[in-house]
């Protein structure tokens, strides 16, 4: 897998957004299951750092997982 | 009793406003103790999972918590078995870590410094072009609406948008760098 692939499918995982399945249960990004389980810890470390920066430039320090959670429930 | 459990308190009352409170400071302890589950599940949707369901404990039981960090003791141990359950309804057992694992740590994560944050919305300003357009737009929306339509709404092809933020965050890295704020730094 090239770098420049990875980098894609790396960033669409970043993304805060996840679709809910018909029973509402959170599912995985289709592009998850396309990157190999050995990419997986750098994306966690990645994933970790682009939370960070989304509560650094919230007002109220809340990331896009924080986001999502209280729109999921409609407390946003 | 730590501020983490004051907050839960009113949770557990039905404040919506101290839940989102109480998030911003478990969340990043909670999403490191998943480390060791990353590859056998997308962390991510474990975390909005968790913590969705931590709104629907704490209204139902979360008064019986007891003890320092009470709530993120139980949310750490839900995630764990919310990752467990997943990786099997995925058939991802394989990369499950042992059943026994150390104790986390537990101390919640701090509310990003002012001067941090002046500095992380200074180098984010100062992105120009499409990388600058594509990763304020993620921040600002991400959480809300698949990437296409964020793509969409500023004329960029998914891929396109993509790539954009992956040039924009390695832009961003460097002006942390330049500023005194490396994100080796920043990161607890």
């Amino acid at each position: 897998m090239s770098d420049s692939v990875q980098d894609l499918l790396t960033e669409a995982i970043l993304s805060p957004h996840r679709e809910r399945d018909p029973e509402g249960r959170v599912v995985p990004p289709p592009e998850w299951w396309d990157l190999p389980p050995e990419a997986q810890d750098q994306v966690f470390q990645e994933a970790l750092t682009a939370r960070l920066l989304e509560k650094g430039v919230d007002a109220r320090g809340r990331s896009g997982t924080v986001r999502a959670v209280l729109a999921g429930l409609g407390l946003a | 009793m730590s501020q983490v459990d004051t907050l839960f308190e009113e949770v557990c009352r039905g404040s919506p406003r101290a839940f989102e409170t109480w998030l911003t400071l478990v969340e990043i302890p909670l999403r490191r103790s998943l480390a060791p589950w990353a590859r056998a599940v997308d962390v991510e949707s474990v975390m909005q999972e968790t913590l969705t369901r931590m709104w629907v404990f704490a209204r139902d039981r979360g008064h019986e918590l007891e003890g320092e960090n009470a709530s993120l003791r139980w949310a750490i141990g839900m995630a764990r078995n919310v990752a467990r359950n997943e990786a099997r309804r995925f058939g991802r057992e394989e990369f499950l870590p042992p059943e026994e694992m150390p104790e986390p740590a537990l101390e919640p994560g701090p509310l990003p410094d002012p001067a941090l944050r002046r500095i992380l919305r200074a180098c984010l300003e100062r992105l120009t072009g499409r990388p600058g357009d594509a990763l304020r737009a993620r921040i600002q929306d991400g959480f809300s609406g698949h990437d296409r339509t964020l793509a969409e709404s500023l004329g960029m092809r998914l891929n396109t948008f993509r790539q954009n933020i992956v040039r924009a965050r390695r832009k961003l890295a460097a002006c942390l760098s330049e500023n005194g704020a490396p994100l080796e730094e920043i990161l607890p």
